[in-house]
Order: structure tokens, then C-alpha cells, then sequence
């Protein structure tokens, strides 16, 4: 149920940065910090004084580079065999406890990549507290449109870490429609190009009236700005070794400077037709410079933005289109600024690509505008999705029987007959894939079902219907019956990839000691200030009252601001908090006199006066 | 027919209606509803699809899950039934060839499947497509090669003649089941109408030969002039 005294927040969980947004009343907007900030780096860092998250995490890239997590969102859902091509670029280290999911390694911890995203998302949802001033306790969160379901997953559960109810996961692109429907009125056919930190989507929608009807999508979950990044670094670290001899040593510190010059410089390129990568060395006290030209640039990543164009081609195949079909062709997402890019995409469809709405900005925007219709709010948008891949099942011989085909319009539902193939048989194991590919092997394994408790017949006899059904979230649920009995099945659900929901549970109670631990820390540190303010206090009050008490007064007062001294060295801020009463309690007759000094002298000096 | 019940409040409810008149609570679809009484159509099969989209927003408004958000668990997943069946019979229909595949399954049932059998003679003709195929295929030689092209490329042509005659006969067919389907008289028309059903089995039946025969020697060719391209 929706509480009507909470705002649901839309938030864009991006590769590079993310964001919050809210419905100020019909217009969605970007929830700033208090010192005018509108992005979260989407960068986590595990220091000895805690866990930092965005810009205080993006400072320590350099100085932390063991600790400090960024681009988590490309790991999402994925095992280490995915990101073999560069593994040896990123500083952090990556782990795989359980197969076929990618873990991160810091110090002794390993951290999965929905509880480091779930690090963000309650910061952002610290900020929109902050902001709107009531708790956050839910949200709309978008994820790539061709995210699979173990992706989605993955995102959800990291909502639920972060103590957010994720009322729906929304497609990029299709969040961006809304945002340009709602406030630019743009009808038609519209294809959104979304090309992000580490993710591409192309969406080809048909706007009408208030509804948005998603017709195709396409995309490739790990194509994105970082790649763009990847090859300057390339090319920077050869440059380096060539003239600083073989002995570079690529430190997470040297890969992380190169990282960031190579963003920046990729940046300026979108501007200048020229730039100078500089790059301090830690061995020779020389720098490293290297300039760059936008051409050379070009010819270095013409292959990835051809890559962007397969898939564009065939979201217009699926959706019956020919480009010169398209009404308009809509630009989101930071890396559609590189003027290449724009190039190759308008010379596809044939005509100049929108870009009114801030690309960053306005999936965040269509999330909140997302979080509005959800709360009943917008009545007269109506947004109908397609699930980007194919599901299916395995059937003899490795192959996979396709039951709903990409594209379709979500919810979606297939309904599929099982029996048994040996007399007595009471499970049926079913494995749940999703692709496009002709074999399993070739297919990304979702999750086994077992079908358990069938009455024991001869082989073929029992009828169980299991249906599949993909929900507006693009997430699947199954259920099963067995048709002679009308039984409803029970199902055992094994996701091949992702938490299990013992996992998710477990986290979130962590997540609340962390929490609680987060709580000590600022109860002592707050403990710890008042002590010293109090300790200075008396020590000021020792020295000039000192003539008002006696020897045993003294002693005492001595002895309670020594074990105030103690506890607050110490780490316990019960303790602190109980010899800062002590204290109160045995200096409070020498504040009276002090008090009563004051006010004699006051007097005097009137009468004086 | 059984009398219906809300689920709710027990109110009696028609067949199809999808809300309840007296709590205004969402109703699942019954049992037995097909795609074409979903969305409000009789069995014909020329389709109108401006009319048919317009007849989808409009449901889709009443069923989708985001309009249903704040309600409880029973009409939370009876909208999520609904808008999946919905958004299938859409799918369906909007199609003509999946349109009048589901008809002849509503028609006939499940027991005979849509595949009708095609002439020996019809079989043969395909098959020596085929080897003309895979003979393009092993080719080494770059002149029996351009010569199988060739070959390959006036067999398409009329391939492509065929299934579009087909196509255009399938549609006409459309028309003349429209007209037995709108006579009131159905006793009158069940012989003319199986007659119909019949012979729309069987040009799907040839579709699908025609099909992949056409997709089969596209991509061959295609693949053979971007490799020339390359060469050049």
C-alpha cells in the first residue's frame, strides 16, 4: 500500500552518477544537497573512519584506490568471466565467492554489488529526507531497458537493503519518454538513444495521447562512457611505459589517476578539438603530458559507437520501422555529447537529435513522474512496456523453447503443460533461460524450478500448468497448478545467478547494524565535543575558584574530571555521557559560589559605577 | 451459465463485464473468453487496427497494474491477469496471420493444429530448392558460384510472386468469412464456413514452406554480395 504521508521518490541508480527526484506538484524536480549539488557520484569508499559515499567517495579515487568502489551498477548481476577484457583496469579487487557472481574485495570483506549500490541509494535517500523533511520509504528506481531479469533483480534487492520498497523498476529510455511527453508535449514515434556511463539502450516508442507505448527495445548492458574511458587509458599507459620504461608500475593509484584524466580529457574533447592529458609520476618527479586530438579520439572509439547502431537497426526491424518512420530521435544519457556520436546517430535516422531536457537529468525526472502515476497522482498517463529479451525453457537436446519472445507488451503470460517421464515421478525440474540464442549454453540461465509434491502416477498422467508471467517491473513470477486435482503447486525457486532471499534478508538486518553502528559513531563523536567543552570549562573553574572550597571539594572535582578524561579517550559513549554527569553533579556547589562571585562583583562594580 | 458473483461484495455481475456495478471492484476475465470478446470484437477477421489500438489504450487504462497500485492483493494481481491476457490478445490480433491462426483454433479447437498437409508435388519443388541451396553453399568455384546466384535469385522472384498471390487470396478469404460470420443464419452457413476454414489452413500451410524458403536464400544472397562487396 502506498502511504499518503510518505513521498515515493523516482531515483536514476546510474554507472557514474545518480539522482533523486520528486513531483513538486506537476513538475518533476531534481532533489539538490543543502550546498546545490543535483549529482551523486555513484562512488562508495571504505575508510577507517567509516564508509563515505559520493563526492567525499570521488576524492579519495586517488588516495584510496583499494577502497573505493565506482561503476558498481556494470557489475550488477554479472560473473567475473564477463569482464575479463578489464579486470587488470580496475583498481579494486573483484572476487567471485559464489559462481558466476562478481563480488568486491575490501580488506577482509567481501561486499556484493546490490549492497554497495544499496550504500547509494540511502544516501540519495538521505538527501530527499534531508529535502523534503519526512521519511523516505519508497521508490521508483530506473535500470537500463535492456537489463535481464537477474539484473533487475539485483536492483530491487538493493532497494530493500537500503530500506526502500521498490513500488517499480522502469526502464531508462522509457522514463525519459515520460519526462519529454509530460513537459515537452512530443508525440509520435520517438526513439530514445540512451547511452550512459556503462550502459546503452535504444527504445522506439509510439506516444499518443497520454499513452506511451513501447514498441522495441535494444541495447547492450555493458557499452558506456567507461569503455570510451578505457581506450584513452590504453593508449595513455602505452605512451607511459614507452617513455618512463618498462618499470611503470600500474599501481591502483597510477590506474586510477589515468582513469580520471582520461575521463576529463574525453570530456573536454566534446568541446575542443585538442586537449593535454597531464599525469603526475610518483617515481621521477616529472610529469607525464600528452595531447590528444578530438580526430585521433574519433578514430579511437569509432568502433563502440558503431557497436550503439546494431542494435538501433534492430529495434527498427522488431518494431516494423524504417527510419525515415521516426518523428523524433531523442539524445540521454552523458556520453551522447561527444559531437561523433551525434553525427553517426542523425545520419542513421536521418534527422537532428533532441536533446532539450539535461541528459543526465531527465531519466531521474521520468522516474518521478513514474512515482506520481504509481501514487495516483497523474491519472492521464498511461505507460506500456515491453520486456527486452526473450524467456523461454529447456527442452530435450539443450534447446531452448522460446514461451514469451522479446518485445512483447508487459505484464506478459504463457502457460505451458508439464508431466512426468517416469512412473511415480514427484518433481519436475523446469530451467527458466532468457536470450535470443538457438541453445541453452548460448542463453543467460534465470533460475530452476522444481515442482514438487505430484501425486505419484504412472508416467505422462499428471497435468501441471505453470504459468509465466513477466510483470510490469519486467520481472518473472511463475506459478503452477496440476489440472486433474486443481492443485496449486508448490514451486522452489533456485535463481541461477543473484542473492537468494535468505541472502537479501540477511542483508538488510545488516544493514541496520550497520545503521546502528553509523548511530554510535555520531553519538560519540557528539559525546566526545561536549566532554571537551566541559573539561576546559572546569579546569578554567579550578583555577579561579579555587580560594571558594576545600581540600576534599578539590579532590573530588579532580577525580571525576580525570575519569572524564578516561572515558573520552576511550570508544563507549554511554561512558562518556555518565562521568559528564558525574562531573555535573560534583562541580555544581563551585558553579553556585562562582555564580554567586559574579553576580557580588556585578553588584559592586554598579555601586561603584 | 452459471450466474457470476463478485468477488467482493456477491453482487451478481454479467459474463463480461470486467468491474462490478455495485463496489466498482476489478473482476477477472472468465474462464472461456477469447481474444476477439476481450476486446470487444465478434469473430471477424478483417480488423480495423486504428479501431483496435484505440479499443486496447482504452482497456489497458482500466487494467494496467499502475492503476491499481494502492489497492489490495486480490485486485493488485486480478489488474496484472488481466492487462497479460489483454496485452496477448492484442498481440494476436493486431496480426493477421497470427488473427486467423487463433480463429482457426477457436473454429476447430486444439485437435487438428494449423499445419494442413501440402501436395506431394508441392514438396518436391521445395526440395530441389533446397539442394540448389546447399549446392550454392559447398561452391568453391566463383563461376558456379554467380551462375547458382542467378539461379537462386529468379527462384525468389518466384517465390516471392507465390506467396504474395497467397496472401492476397488469404485476405480475400477474410472478406467471405466476415460475411458467413455476420449471417445471422449460422446453421445456413457452417458447410461455406469449414469450407472457408479449410482453405485458409491451407495456404498458412504453404506460408510457412514459402517463408523460410524466401528467408533461407535472402540471407544466402545477401551474405554472398556483402563478401563480394568486401573483395572489391
Amino acid at each position: 500500500m502506498i502511504r499518503p504521508s510518505s513521498k515515493v521518490v523516482g531515483i536514476d541508480l546510474g554507472t557514474t552518477n545518480s539522482l533523486v527526484a520528486y513531483m513538486e506538484g506537476h513538475e518533476p524536480t531534481v532533489i539538490a544537497s543543502q550546498d546545490g549539488r543535483r549529482l551523486v557520484p555513484s562512488v562508495v569508499s571504505f575508510g577507517e573512519g567509516g564508509i563515505l559515499v559520493g563526492d567525499a567517495a570521488k576524492a579519495r579515487l586517488i588516495l584510496n584506490p583499494k577502497q573505493t568502489v565506482y561503476s558498481i551498477k556494470r557489475l550488477m548481476g554479472k560473473g567475473i568471466a564477463d569482464l575479463k577484457d578489464e579486470v587488470q583496469l580496475i583498481p579494486f579487487q573483484l572476487v567471485e565467492t559464489r559462481p558466476g557472481v562478481v563480488d568486491v574485495k575490501i580488506g577482509e570483506s567481501v561486499y556484493t554489488p546490490p549492497e554497495i549500490s544499496a550504500l547509494i541509494l540511502k544516501e540519495l535517500k538521505k538527501r530527499a529526507e534531508a529535502f523534503l523533511g519526512t521519511e523516505i520509504s519508497q521508490a521508483v528506481i530506473t535500470v537500463p531497458a535492456y537489463f535481464n531479469d537477474s539484473q533487475r533483480q539485483a536492483t530491487k534487492d538493493a532497494g530493500r537493503i537500503a530500506g526502500l520498497e521498490v513500488l517499480r523498476i522502469v526502464n531508462e529510455p522509457t522514463a525519459a519518454s515520460l519526462a519529454y511527453g509530460l513537459q515537452k508535449k512530443k508525440e509520435g514515434v520517438i526513439a530514445i538513444y540512451d547511452l550512459g556511463g556503462g550502459t546503452f539502450d535504444i527504445s522506439i516508442l509510439k506516444v499518443k495521447e497520454g499513452t506511451f507505448e513501447v514498441l522495441s527495445t535494444n541495447g547492450n548492458t555493458h557499452l558506456g562512457g567507461d569503455d570510451i574511458d578505457q581506450r584513452i587509458m590504453k593508449v595513455l599507459l602505452q605512451d607511459m611505459t614507452r617513455k618512463l620504461g618498462h618499470s611503470l608500475d600500474h599501481t591502483p593509484e597510477l590506474l586510477q589517476m589515468v582513469r580520471m584524466e582520461a575521463e576529463r580529457a574525453k570530456c573536454r574533447l566534446s568541446f575542443e578539438e585538442q586537449t593535454d592529458m597531464v599525469i603526475p609520476t610518483s617515481k621521477s618527479s616529472i610529469e607525464f603530458r600528452r595531447a590528444m586530438t578530438r580526430t585521433e579520439l574519433e578514430e579511437l572509439i569509432g568502433d563502440i559507437i558503431e557497436k550503439t547502431l546494431g542494435p538501433c537497426r534492430q529495434a527498427l526491424e522488431d518494431a516494423r520501422l524504417r527510419p525515415q518512420d521516426i518523428d523524433e530521435v531523442v539524445l540521454v544519457g552523458g556520453s551522447t555529447r561527444i559531437p561523433m556520436l551525434r553525427r553517426e546517430v542523425e545520419a542513421l535516422f536521418g534527422r537532428p537529435a533532441h536533446c532539450e531536457l539535461n541528459p543526465e537529468e531527465v531519466v531521474a525526472l521520468g522516474a518521478a513522474i513514474q512515482a506520481d502515476i504509481l501514487s495516483g497522482g497523474i491519472k492521464d498517463m498511461l505507460l506500456l512496456d515491453v520486456t527486452p529479451l526473450s524467456l523461454g525453457i529447456e527442452t530435450l537436446g539443450g534447446v531452448m523453447s522460446v514461451l514469451i519472445s522479446r518485445n512483447t507488451t508487459i505484464p506478459a503470460t504463457a502457460k505451458e503443460l508439464f508431466t512426468t517421464s517416469v512412473d511415480g515421478q514427484t518433481t519436475v525440474d523446469i530451467h527458466v533461460l532468457q536470450g535470443e540464442r538457438e541453445l541453452v549454453k548460448d542463453n543467460r540461465s534465470l533460475a530452476r524450478f522444481l515442482l514438487k509434491d505430484i501425486d505419484p502416477m504412472p508416467a505422462g498422467a499428471p497435468r501441471i500448468e505453470v504459468t509465466f508471467l513477466i510483470d510490469a517491473n519486467g520481472i518473472l513470477k511463475v506459478m503452477a497448478k496440476e489440472l486433474r486435482s486443481g492443485k496449486e503447486q508448490s514451486i522452489e525457486v533456485k535463481p541461477t545467478y543473484g542473492l537468494t532471499e535468505a541472502e537479501v534478508e540477511r542483508m538488510i538486518e545488516e544493514s541496520y547494524q550497520f545503521a546502528e553502528s553509523d548511530v554510535r559513531q555520531r553519538m560519540l563523536i557528539e559525546f566526545r565535543v561536549e566532554a571537551d567543552s566541559i573539561i576546559m570549562h572546569t579546569e578554567k573553574a579550578l583555577r579561579d575558584g579555587r580560594d571558594l572550597m576545600g581540600e576534599e571539594e578539590i579532590s573530588q572535582i579532580q577525580k571525576a574530571l580525570e575519569e572524564l578524561k578516561v572515558a573520552r579517550g576511550g570508544e563507549d559513549h554511554n561512558l562518556i555521557r555518565e562521568r559528564i554527569k558525574q562531573l555535573d553533579e560534583v562541580t555544581h556547589h563551585l558553579a553556585e559560589l562562582m555564580m554567586e562571585r559574579v553576580v557580588k562583583t556585578t553588584l559592586k562594580g554598579k555601586k561603584l559605577g | 451459465m452459471p450466474n457470476r458473483r463478485c468477488w467482493n461484495c456477491q453482487s451478481p455481475i454479467g459474463q463480461k463485464e470486467t468491474f462490478c456495478k455495485a463496489c466498482a471492484k476489478i473482476q477477472p476475465f472468465i474462464e472461456t473468453i477469447d481474444y476477439f470478446t476481450c476486446l470487444g470484437l465478434e469473430r471477424f477477421l478483417q480488423i480495423d487496427l486504428k479501431e483496435l489500438e484505440k479499443r486496447f489504450y482504452r482497456l489497458s487504462r482500466q487494467f494496467h497494474p499502475d492503476f491499481h497500485y494502492g489497492k489490495d492483493e486480490t485486485e493488485k494481481n486480478i489488474s496484472l491477469e488481466n492487462s497479460a491476457f489483454l496485452n496477448k490478445a492484442y498481440r494476436t490480433l493486431r496480426d493477421p496471420v497470427l488473427r486467423v491462426e487463433y480463429l482457426i483454433h477457436l473454429e476447430e479447437g486444439g485437435r487438428n493444429g494449423i499445419a494442413a498437409k501440402v501436395p506431394q508435388e508441392f514438396l518436391e519443388e521445395i526440395f530441389g530448392l533446397q539442394e540448389t541451396v546447399d549446392e550454392f553453399r559447398s561452391a568453391m568455384d566463383l563461376e558456379i558460384k554467380e551462375k547458382l546466384s542467378g539461379k537462386l535469385q529468379e527462384s525468389l522472384k518466384v517465390l516471392e510472386d507465390r506467396q504474395s498471390d497467397q496472401e492476397k487470396r488469404l485476405f480475400e478469404l477474410f472478406g467471405h468469412w466476415d460475411q458467413v460470420a455476420g449471417n445471422p443464419d449460422r446453421s445456413a452457413n457452417q458447410q461455406h464456413g469449414s469450407s472457408l476454414i479449410h482453405e485458409m489452413r491451407e495456404i498458412l500451410s504453404y506460408r510457412t514452406y514459402f517463408r523460410n524458403m524466401i528467408q533461407d536464400i535472402q540471407d544466402l544472397l545477401q551474405g554472398h554480395t556483402k563478401r563480394r562487396e568486401v573483395r572489391h
